[in-house]
């Protein structure tokens, strides 16, 4: 005998609780900004080691010499399970960075890596107070911008239609060309990255719930955002909104779609 | 390397301000300020927020913005929030023959629009990490600094052109002083307007002589000859031993003994002796006797407007003055102030020089007018096919330049008489071309009149020179010619001498002719990308070249080489044997 649901609508599968790389992540929660201190092992004059927690991505760490440390002092052991690194240049200069927390006794080696431009590595949440990133090298690193905190996962993925940001630069051409047709020389402008974040079929509960605390966020703060992490660990950007988010009803089933404008960085 | 020869090159301005900043440390001696006591925080190091003045030891602090990039400096802080940077540059007025310009020409200036931001006061604040807030939170970068930093009027500023990849020393730089800043509006725009150095010169701020303080004590009569002067102690403060001043319209000389002055002389240089009444002011006159020109501009730049003589070099000065205007050594007396700038207006009109300021080099230049020799001057070609961009080309021809006669008047009689009165000249030049006047040619008389309080009887040769070089140069319609080239043709500066051919300049068959001409003005339309020059046609008409050596061989027998740069006498025929023209005296 076949039975065919007196639903209509079929209900939603529950969330996994494992997080899943192959959608988008959204690195918006960070510890740094407003409960954290800063101690640089070295740094430059100008360029000291709390400019990492200040979203501003022209105002660097530089150390003074290799290896190099930040620890960050958090007011209270929080939950963190990813961190963000943007504006920086250890892939240039073969440089890594490890990230450490202690556990009351040592410090824990969480992650070690190398960013190529801007970066996000996730891991199992870990609660502490005190965290440390160590970069090691022989090169001239500097770091903009670091990310300490809880990490969104979108509910979809995203597939065909997507422009992956990192691929897709605004870059203004002015060639110059004399009257006789000779080119004569070109400069470039480049203009970063803009890009519209469109995921659709996702739950009017989820969009209502939690994804509400970041449409907040995103009007005061940048963030930090992977589309497919697992396959593509190097299109990660640090980008803000450059408008509302907005939120559309789409379709039966009680389905939203989210676009988000942004702009972002070019590393 | 990155320069404006790379492909692909990313233009990048950085500006640069020096804010007054306090070297001290608060609260640390020789600093006598304390919290609690003097104020209820920590200053900022700057003179408005300073708590013990008569301590403050002036220092400067450079604050760096760039133009919007992604690009991060890692030699020092800048901060991205450059939104335009407009500038206007110098242009020269050779001669003053522009009577649309001021002798001086027009004074390079520069806009820059900034975006404010809010700033945690890294680098402007030393204590802000033991502030009670956080700086973040609190205002902006601009209202803040406009706060705390209110005395920025004059202080240097300089917009820095290169391109990513460069240090900010490999940049190009162009140095200002503010003259003004305003903002932020509501939508955070700050706008920094800023001018030469030589906005120094102008006459608002600076004068020549400076005005005297002393006074006449008592009545004097027509033959009285001793008085003091008021208020005590004004004589050693004001007054050299002895000199040359004006009471009233009598120029006098004297001798000086703490406040009490000694007539030697009265009536002086035509001057009518007359009595004088308690208070008129006893004014210092500026003398200058037998000084070569580029030695009195020099002193009215550097005594009277207090421009840092750094920013001249003199001895290139007195080169280039050396072998192009021996023979201008001015004799005059300067009654009563006078704008510096009226002033350097007369002395580059009347000496047949210029002086502009070279943002890129950072100097005040000062060059003759004089004509090019092709042997000796390297000149750079520029032509449609490896230069001028497309669709840029401009061609004006100015008839209300050009002139006919030049009048210079010279050997002023009364130094305290209106400076353009005719009758207060005991000579006139007049050098005249009727030829331009006919109707076979121009069909109109245009006339110059120079008034030269400068030229006394010995400059009879330096009248007939500036009149027949002027004349010569501006004898027809002037040739202005405006056009685009790429950044790396950019080494070319206001005043160097160029070559261009262009299909538009021609000669009678319409055959392309290249033209001399001379930059006037150079502007960066684009930073680090597109230039515009505007130039004049360099015209001297004529075979020009130097007196020869001795030992150079007669016509006939010299190279091609020595015939460029050396002038012989011609047959009556104003040919020579090889059919070329006669040199040519000016």
């Amino acid at each position: 005998m076949t039975v065919i649901s007196k639903n209509l609508s079929l209900t939603q599968p529950p969330e996994p609780s494992v997080r899943d790389l192959s959608k988008p992540q959204i690195g918006w929660i960070t510890w740094l900004r407003d409960f954290s201190t800063v101690t640089a092992s070295s740094e430059q004059s100008g360029f000291e080691g709390d400019s990492v927690i200040n979203d501003l991505t022209y105002n660097i760490w530089k150390p003074v010499s290799l290896p190099a440390t930040l620890t960050f002092e958090l007011e209270e052991a929080r939950p963190v399970d990813f961190i963000g690194i943007a504006k920086n240049n250890l892939f240039d200069e073969n440089c890594s960075l490890k990230l450490e927390y202690f556990d009351g006794t040592s410090f824990v080696e969480v992650v070690e890596f190398i960013p190529r431009g801007s970066s996000m590595q996730f891991f199992d949440e870990i609660l502490a107070k005190t965290w440390r990133i160590t970069v090691s090298g022989t090169g001239d690193p500097y770091i903009g911008v670091i990310y300490l905190g809880l990490a969104l996962q979108m509910q979809r993925g995203i597939y065909q239609g997507f422009r992956p940001p990192t691929l897709n630069e605004n870059t203004e051409v002015r060639p110059n060309i004399s009257e006789g047709g000779q080119w004569l020389g070109r400069s470039i402008v480049r203009q970063g990255l803009e890009n519209n974040i469109d995921v659709d079929n996702l739950t009017a509960e989820w969009v209502r719930g939690e994804f509400q605390r970041f449409v907040k966020n995103s009007q005061k703060y940048p963030f930090f955002f992977a589309w497919r992490n697992d396959t593509f660990p190097d299109e990660v950007i640090y980008c803000w909104t450059t408008d509302d988010i907005r939120q559309d009803n789409t379709g039966p089933r009680d389905l939203m779609s989210v676009s988000i404008p942004v702009q972002g960085i070019v590393d | 390397m990155v320069d404006e020869f790379s492909v692909g090159r990313e233009p990048i301005t950085v500006v640069e301000i020096d804010q007054d900043f306090c070297s001290l440390e608060y609260g640390v001696l020789p600093c006598q300020a304390s919290l609690g006591v003097t104020g209820q925080r920590k200053c900022f190091n700057t003179l408005n927020t300073c708590q013990d003045i008569s301590n403050f030891n002036k220092s400067f602090l450079t604050l760096r913005f760039s133009t919007d990039t992604s690009y991060v400096f890692t030699e020092a802080l800048v901060l991205p929030s450059v939104r335009s940077v407009s500038t206007r540059a110098t242009e020269i007025n050779v001669g003053g023959g522009n009577n649309n310009s001021k002798p001086l020409g027009r004074r390079a200036s520069v806009t820059i629009t900034l975006q404010d931001t809010p700033w945690n006061d890294k680098l402007v604040d030393k204590y802000r990490t033991e502030r009670d807030y956080n700086p973040i939170e609190r205002g902006t970068f601009w209202s803040k600094w406009l706060n705390r930093n209110p005395y920025y009027q004059n202080r240097p500023i300089r917009v820095k052109e290169g391109y990513v990849g460069q240090s900010l020393s490999e940049m190009r730089t162009r140095s200002y002083v503010i003259d003004e800043i305003s903002g932020p509006d509501s939508n955070g725009r700050v706008t920094i307007k800023a001018k030469d150095i030589l906005k120094l010169a102008d006459d608002k701020k600076a004068q020549a002589p400076l005005p005297s303080n002393g006074q006449l004590s008592v009545a004097i009569s027509d033959s009285d000859t001793v008085f003091d002067l008021l208020p005590a102690g004004v004589g050693d403060e004001e007054y050299p031993a002895s000199g040359t001043a004006s009471i009233g319209d009598e120029i006098v000389l004297f001798t000086r003994v703490a406040d009490t002055i000694t007539l030697t002389q009265r009536g002086v240089r035509g001057s009518e002796i007359q009595s004088h009444d308690e208070g008129d002011t006893f004014q210092l006159a500026l003398v200058y006797q037998d000084v070569r020109v580029e030695n009195v501009i020099y002193d009215l730049l550097v005594n009277y407007a207090n421009i840092d003589p750094s920013f001249i070099n003199l001895a290139e000065w007195n080169d280039e003055a050396s072998e192009f205007l021996a023979g201008y050594l001015l004799t005059t007396i300067i009654t009563e102030p006078e704008g510096v700038n009226k002033l350097l207006s007369e002395l580059v009109e009347q000496c047949i020089c210029y002086i502009f300021w070279d943002e890129i080099d950072q100097k005040i230049r000062f060059d003759a007018i004089k004509p090019i020799i092709p042997a000796v001057d390297v000149i750079p070609e520029l032509d449609e096919s490896n230069a001028i961009i497309a669709d840029s080309f401009k061609v004006e021809r100015k008839s209300d330049e050009r002139l006919s006669q030049v009048w210079v008047y010279y050997t002023q009689r009364d130094p305290t008489e209106s400076i353009d009165k005719k009758s207060n000249f005991g000579r006139v030049q007049v050098n005249v071309d009727l030829d331009a006047e006919t109707d076979l040619q121009y069909g109109e008389k245009s006339v110059k009149e120079i008034f030269s309080r400068w030229f006394d009887g010995t400059n009879n040769g330096e009248a007939l020179t500036t009149g027949t070089r002027i004349l010569s140069r501006y004898r027809d319609n002037p040739l202005y010619v405006t056009f685009d080239v790429d950044a790396k043709d950019r080494s070319i500066k206001t005043a160097d001498i160029i070559q261009v051919t262009h299909r538009s300049i021609v000669d009678d068959t319409g055959q392309e002719v290249p033209v001399l001409l001379q930059v006037i003005s150079t502007t960066e339309v684009e930073s680090g990308h597109k230039m515009r020059y505007r130039c004049q046609e360099y015209g001297f008409s004529g075979r020009l070249a130097f007196i020869v050596p001795d030992d150079y061989p007669d016509y006939s027998l010299a190279s091609q080489a020595q015939r460029n740069f050396g002038a012989w006498i011609a047959p009556d025929s104003g040919f020579f044997a090889d059919d070329t023209e006669a040199y040519k005296i000016i």
